[in-house]
């Protein structure tokens, strides 16, 4: 028990977020299974196209836009 | 290739072609296709950006390593979410709701829906979950699911052991959120 007291409560860290290693949930003593950051992803997406300029066999445009 | 085409050559080979540059990539900013001359509409990259969104622990009474092991295991556990962005109270739920989805049946879903929608009620009365946040969503026997919220338990208990276990699903389902989330709840 003193040397409990001594120890220095253990504790997970991750983005500078701390979780205690043990906590107590409706009485009872929970341990911390695993610890994990969620990321997302986001896609940026330009549009890259090409638009239809002169047709130099037929000195026109290809479609009407 | 007729007289005319070797002309036009001979001038864009005389004039080296102004080009788009992104990202160190040069993309000219004409190209011939079945001997058209297309002009360059636009160019971009493809950007993906990494946001961090919570960091998440999961608390047993006993450490278990694999997902059936967790789910089966009995008495109180916690699921402690730190916000590290403000995310809406819609998206929030939104994305629970999407998790349950993602590993249930439609019908498993359809039993699951009424309560996943008290949860989004509680989650609504704080309009958002805001960076610094600690949500933590315990099942604490025999009441029922209990979100706390820095500490402090909001709404009402939510029935049903299979709603808790729906909620474990969302991270160590078969579909989790994000797979290395999953291996890491599941202790490494």
């Amino acid at each position: 028990m003193l040397l409990l007291l001594a120890l220095p409560v253990q504790a997970a860290e991750l983005e500078g977020v701390t979780l205690e290693d043990r906590i107590r949930v409706d009485g009872q003593e929970l341990l911390l299974n695993g610890i994990k950051l969620r990321t997302r992803v986001i896609f940026k997406v330009y549009v890259a196209g090409a638009l239809l300029g002169q047709n130099a066999e037929h000195g026109g445009p290809l479609y009407e836009r | 290739m007729n007289a005319r085409t070797w002309l036009l050559m001979l001038v864009l080979a005389a004039f080296p072609a102004a080009a788009a540059e992104v990202a160190g990539v040069k993309i000219d900013d004409k190209t011939r296709v079945a001997n058209a001359e297309l002009a360059l509409n636009g160019a971009g990259l493809r950007k993906r950006v990494f946001f961090q969104v919570y960091a998440i622990g999961l608390y047993l009474p006993q450490k278990s390593s694999t997902p059936a092991a967790i789910l089966e295991q009995p008495g109180p556990k916690r699921i402690a979410i730190h916000m590290l962005r403000d995310v809406s109270a819609d998206d929030f739920t939104a994305a629970l709701a999407d998790g349950i989805r993602a590993n249930h049946s439609e019908a498993e879903a359809k039993a699951l829906e009424p309560r996943v929608k008290e949860l989004g009620a509680i989650m609504a009365e704080l309009k958002e979950a805001k960076k610094g946040m600690a949500i933590a969503l315990d099942w604490q026997p025999p009441g029922g699911t209990v979100m706390l919220v820095n500490g402090a338990a909001r709404g009402k208990p939510i029935q049903g052991e299979d709603f808790y276990r729906a909620l474990l699903r969302i991270w160590v389902g078969d579909k989790p959120v994000q797979d290395d989330l999953k291996k890491a709840l599941l202790g490494g």
